[in-house]
């Protein structure tokens, strides 16, 4: 990988049912196939995104949360979501992926700066 | 790094504000623009203020104005035009839109 490449943040403001989860979804993919440095950023509504034993085909919405089990196929590592959206919507942390990483927020604002190009969704 | 934070959204249908004002760190800039700038009036942002000044906090004057919305309250907002707004894009290392 580039060392010069910017880092890419995705941060997922909108719940699983709202379009522009998944249009986030892809962005994160299509940069990761193309080995560009990605962290995952779940705040607000986006942090139902990661909630476990969800069923959108009950809705007729295709069901994109499954395609999240293979981010660390596309190297996709750093995933972060914010426990204060988290417990203001009294969420469990038992997610259905994989090596998140709960960060009070602070931590998240620190992490957040870290990153030369932030997309939000 | 510095962080320029464009607020699109009013605080009072949207979460944008909060979640805006919680990644925000010393060094950021928040620019209200489009409907942003009725957070001129809201609770969040004036308590932000309070808290930390409004140096770091501009409005675009011509949003504002368009929305009849007073860019000379008691907050000392600063009012831009949109050439400070792109200078701006330059000064910071990053951009989060809000929206």
């Amino acid at each position: 990988m580039n060392d010069n490449s910017k880092h890419i943040a995705i941060l997922n403001a909108s719940s699983a049912t709202a379009p522009s989860a998944k249009d986030a979804l892809d962005t994160a993919l299509i940069y990761a196939s193309f080995e560009q440095p990605i962290s995952l950023f779940y705040q607000g509504e986006g942090v139902r995104q990661l909630v476990n034993n969800q069923d959108l085909t009950t809705i007729h919405v295709k069901d994109f949360l499954k395609t999240m089990s293979a981010f660390s196929f596309y190297d996709i590592e750093n995933i972060y979501v914010c426990e204060n959206s988290l417990k203001s919507r009294l969420l469990a942390t038992n997610f259905h992926i994989e090596n998140v990483q709960v960060l009070t927020p602070n931590e998240f604002a620190n992490k957040l700066h870290e990153h030369q190009v932030i997309l939000r969704f | 790094m510095k962080v320029l934070h464009l607020l699109r959204t009013s605080a009072y249908n949207t979460p944008d504000l909060s979640e805006c004002l919680a990644t925000f760190q010393p060094n950021d800039q928040l620019v209200l623009l489009d409907d942003g700038c009725y957070n001129l009036t809201h609770v969040l942002l004036n308590e932000f203020i309070e808290n930390n000044g409004a140096q770091c906090v501009s409005v675009v004057k011509d949003h504002a104005t368009a929305r009849a919305m007073e860019t000379n309250s008691k907050s000392n907002v600063n009012a831009i035009n949109f050439d400070t707004l792109v200078n701006l894009t330059f000064e910071c290392d990053s951009v989060i839109t809000w929206q």
